[in-house]
């Protein structure tokens, strides 16, 4: 975990280093010193080699602050990225780090999954091996074709995403869905965790607040993305099972390993979920082959247990 | 000029009463780019067996002593259980004054930590030959007042890619030889990369013992420029609105504009056979 | 006096249901994330379905010259009417966040079936409510002309409504062409209305929805239950109203023939619709259709086909059952058989996804409506019949003028 938090640390660095000393060698595919907003206060501090250096104060928090993105921003989606993330079935023990994270993060109702952790064997004589199933982003998204008010949408870098001050909660999207992975906030959503307070709100790209009425499923962490940080299942996952990247870079990462996507996949034989339905999902699942631990139960968090419903 | 840091990463667990976890601070002492340093500060406590990180702990962070002259920043940590630091330009002095440092933590319930560094620095260089391309690096510590090469020390070389960094060969880790270099072979054959075919190769040394963490960027032409399409802002089913095929709108619309038209012809009907109920009431009228 | 009053409670009850459920939200239902689509839904197609019968028995038996049917005429547009505009409430009530209703016009998608829906929806609305008013004309000259008893405000308002109209040839002409206008676009839009319902669900790739058979199997459906409407209020309004002159027992006759013939219709539809995928037996089609035969929905299928179907065919092929009464009791037996009917193309469904059903609580994997979904369910079908009620008792429920007319021509 600590090395994954280092890369972090050096990407957030990276960023206050090129404000710092004016570094020319900005990376193209880092989300460049403009995006953060700047506070305006300066700060002087100490380089290796004894200089010193003014820097904004905004580049100190530990998660600096973004401008604020308009819905318009937010329905066209970061240019030049194409999200897709690769499962490894083969790592998956069934501990549900990345539901209890994802549930935390998006202020899921209790009792209510964005990733649901599948207990599968697809025939008799076949494996058994548990499946995290978040929502495909599919290039041809049933659930758009259906929506009659928009509140649904795909954006130019493959998310997503669901705009919860427009949906009416017709539910069209969730019947539509074939890998059942959308769920409805049937009542007033739990009292939000402090620790949410930095999110961006009454925003889609954060889907906080959580709203009565509506609908809510995977968003791939746009917040997260803009930022160039991983999504949170990628990150709470300590066997390394979600693999998150951009398919216009060719890469996918789980914080620790970097892969090379379209290698990763033709090496490990990786495939779609019900690929002959033509949804064209962005997830790719590695097979479960090879695996060193048994199948077994138990593992789990507790903390889904808590049916509220 | 550089003056390099001797890191030394240790963390010394301190006495707590029975009633309280046991709480564990590691400092760690990170270099961008030969210039830019901080510190983060990462405390976590053992609680039933498990590893969790301590919120909102209060710390104190100073520079080689335990004194309000060599405070460094009086930090807390946040919900992930870090906290960042910068060295203040008032300790210029003191900083100036060795080649190895010592970090000293010390929390609110009187828990403290050191970590040592020596002065290092890493740099970076490319070179293509015949096709070949190779990349070089090199990590130096700073000794008696020269620069001299570190030897063994681990490092990663990778292609800078959203949320981590793909490496450019084989290898995971290379180590570093007597002239504390290493060569290594850029191995990725046609990686996506922007507009100019760039690239940007990080080369790095993680929480090093005795430098601590170290990083370095450059950015190199070895990359293919590819044209990314994909269907957004094409009329489809799933597009917005707007944005609804051709074929559709023209048999929603024909469809509506027929129904409806006749619809409005027959208020229209309506309309006359008012008239002429009227007029013939007029007619009739005496 | 009574069955108003006991419409109306029924409507009060099902109004307190739908206040507890604007307050709490759709929890109050037992739809969870599986279901999530239950009695709300199933009401609507059923309301859909019934409004089909204007298209039927006003538009397409008048278009065939067929002259007994011009007593019914009215009946079956009051329902269709009425039909139509729960069909809207009954969804409304469906929707999560009903105060964003406008949303549909402002920001409405032309690629989705529910706009599609939306606006067959109002316009079968607009052509019911004309081919209710124009041969209503001659008729508001009768009544204005009416000099019994009638409250004011009645006289006033078929005053309003049609004083203009004085029987002229011309006027009659115009008339005339409107209804027949009017008959030739209702059907293409009564097509239109139950074959895009049925695409709510033809639309999705869940076992049992992903059928290419869908709009005819949906259509026959809607009009085995809107005669069988027509039938239940053909008695009801004869016996109340001491309509034996004109709602005669050749009327049962005839109507018994059509119910007989479009049952057999829907009989045949939903022998392909059930029959060929369950001899491919698909994995995902193998649950829903052994849960359907032999399992957890079993006895409210058997229900449906049985009472829905074969009983009334049965029934109905004897000249004996097509008398008044059997044919009230057959009328009764289709449509309680097509509620159950459409309860079954909905819910079951649901409970078969792709992906197994876990990661949820219990409780979403079962579904019995809630006593807010019966009261509200129950609610929107006495307000529909509170408005048919009304209706009769303010306008002639049959038509006047065109049943001397006919008389007349026959003579």
């Amino acid at each position: 975990m600590d090395k994954q938090t280092s890369r972090r640390e050096f990407l957030a660095a990276g960023l206050l280093a090129g404000l710092a000393v004016g570094c020319s060698d900005k990376n193209p595919f880092a989300p460049g010193d403009d995006t953060v907003k700047a506070s305006g206060e300066k700060v002087k501090l100490l380089s290796v080699d004894g200089e010193i250096i003014e820097v904004d104060k905004a580049f100190l928090k530990p998660v600096p602050d973004m401008p604020q993105v308009t819905n318009a921003q937010e329905r066209l989606g970061i240019a030049g990225k194409s999200f897709v993330m690769v499962i490894d079935l083969s790592r998956c023990k069934n501990l549900r780090k990345c539901q209890s994270a994802c549930n935390h993060m998006h202020n899921v109702h209790p009792g209510q999954n964005w990733i649901k952790v599948h207990q599968m064997k697809d025939a008799d004589h076949t494996a058994p091996y548990w499946q995290p199933s978040t929502c495909m982003h599919c290039d041809s998204p049933p659930c758009v074709k259906v929506c009659p008010v928009d509140a649904t949408f795909k954006r130019q870098d493959g998310i997503v995403l669901i705009d919860n001050n427009r949906c009416i909660g017709c539910r069209f999207c969730m019947a539509a869905c074939p890998y059942s992975t959308r769920v409805f906030n049937w009542e007033e959503p739990a009292e939000e965790d402090k620790s949410l307070a930095e999110k961006p709100h009454d925003s889609c790209e954060s889907s906080l607040p959580q709203k009565k009425g509506t609908v809510g499923k995977c968003d791939f962490c746009p917040d997260m993305t803009r930022m160039g940080m991983l999504p949170h299942c990628v990150s709470a996952c300590p066997n390394g099972v979600f693999m998150f990247g951009d398919m216009n870079e060719d890469s996918v990462t789980n914080g620790s390993e970097t892969f090379r996507f379209s290698e990763l996949v033709k090496d490990k034989a990786g495939y779609r979920l019900m690929e002959d339905l033509g949804t064209n999902p962005r997830v790719y699942y590695l097979p479960p082959v090879s695996r060193n631990f048994p199948f077994e139960n138990g593992l789990e968090n507790d903390n889904d247990k808590n049916a509220k419903y | 000029m550089l003056l390099g840091f001797l890191p030394l990463s240790a963390s010394v667990i301190a006495q707590a009463d029975s009633t309280k976890p046991e709480v564990t601070v590691t400092i760690h002492h990170l270099v961008v780019n030969n210039n830019f340093q901080y510190l983060v500060v990462d405390a976590k406590a053992k609680v039933s067996n498990r590893w969790q990180v301590m919120k909102n702990l209060p710390v104190k962070l100073f520079l080689d002593s335990n004194s309000t002259e060599r405070l460094i920043s009086n930090l807390q940590t946040d919900e992930t259980g870090k906290a960042k630091a910068i060295i203040p330009a008032s300790l210029k002095s003191a900083w100036d004054a060795f080649t190895t440092h010592k970090f000293i933590a010390v929390t609110a319930d009187g828990t403290t930590a050191e970590s040592a560094i020596t002065k290092a620095k890493i740099l970076i260089d490319t070179a293509n030959t015949d096709g070949a391309r190779t990349v070089n690096v090199q990590v130096m510590k700073w000794e008696n007042n020269v620069w001299v090469p570190a030897k063994d020390v681990e490092l990663r070389i990778g292609v800078k890619r959203l949320g981590g960094e793909l490496k450019i060969g084989d290898e995971e880790t290379y180590a570093t030889d007597s002239t504390g270099s290493v060569s290594a072979e850029f191995k990725r054959d046609s990686l996506p990369a922007d507009e100019k075919g760039n690239l940007s190769l990080v080369a790095k040394v993680e929480d090093n013992d005795n430098y601590g963490s170290l990083s370095i960027e450059k950015t190199v032409p070895w990359g293919v420029y590819f044209k990314h399409e994909n269907g957004f802002g094409e009329r489809a089913l799933w597009a917005s609105r707007g944005k609804a095929p051709i074929w559709l709108y023209a048999m929603a619309y024909s469809i509506i504009v027929a129904v409806w038209g006749t619809l409005l012809y027959l208020i229209s009907l309506i309309v006359k056979i008012k008239k002429v109920g009227v007029a013939t009431a007029k007619q009739t009228a005496p | 006096m009574i069955w108003t009053g006991v419409l109306i409670a029924i409507c009060l009850v099902g109004a307190y249901g739908y206040y507890r459920q604007l307050t709490k939200g759709l929890v109050v239902t037992n739809m969870r994330d599986y279901v999530s689509w239950g009695i709300y839904i199933s009401n609507f197609v059923f309301f859909v379905a019934i409004s089909l019968v204007g298209s039927l028995i006003t538009a397409i038996l008048r278009l065939a010259n067929v002259r007994w049917s011009t007593p019914l005429t009215r009946i079956a547009e009051i329902i269709a009417v009425s039909a139509i505009v729960f069909a809207s409430i009954i969804i409304i009530v469906d929707m999560g966040r009903p105060e964003r209703f406008v949303n549909l016009f402002v920001y409405g998608r032309l690629q989705s079936p529910i706009i599609w829906d939306v606006v067959v929806i109002g316009t079968y609305f607009f052509i019911s409510c004309f081919l209710l008013y124009f041969p209503l004309l001659p008729d508001l000259k009768i009544l204005i002309a009416n000099k019994n008893k009638q409250p004011k405000w009645m006289s006033w308002m078929y005053r309003f409504m049609g004083s203009f109209w004085k029987g002229t040839v011309s006027q009659f002409k115009m008339s005339h062409k409107a209804i027949t206008i009017l008959c030739i676009m209702i059907i293409p839009v009564a097509f239109a209305i139950h074959t895009v319902t049925s695409w709510l669900f033809a639309t999705t790739y869940r076992p049992g929805w992903d059928s290419t058979n869908f709009g005819a199997y949906f259509i026959s459906g809607a009009f085995l239950v809107g005669a069988g409407g027509v039938v239940v209020a053909m008695y009801v309004f004869r016996k109340f109203y001491r309509l034996e002159k004109y709602i005669t027992e050749m009327h049962f006759e005839k109507m018994g023939r059509v119910v007989v013939l479009l049952a057999l219709l829907y009989l045949y539809f939903n022998i392909n619709e059930y029959l060929i995928p369950a001899f491919k037996m698909k994995k995902p089609e193998e649950a829903h259709l052994t849960n359907l035969f032999a399992g957890e929905f079993a006895p409210v299928f058997w229900f449906a086909i049985l009472v829905g179907m074969i009983f009334p065919i049965f029934i109905l092929l004897f000249k004996k059952g097509r008398k008044p009464l059997p044919m009230f009791i057959v009328g009764c037996m289709v449509v309680v058989g097509a509620w159950f009917k459409r309860y079954l193309i909905v819910t079951p469904t649901l409970l078969h996804p792709f992906l197994p059903m876990d990661n949820a609580p219990e409780n979403f994997k079962h579904y019995f409506p809630s006593w807010e979904e019966w009261a509200i369910a129950m609610g929107s079908l006495a307000g529909a019949l509170l408005v048919i009620t009304f209706f009769a008792r303010i306008f002639p429920i049959v038509p006047i003028h065109e049943t001397i007319e006919e008389d007349e021509t026959k003579s």
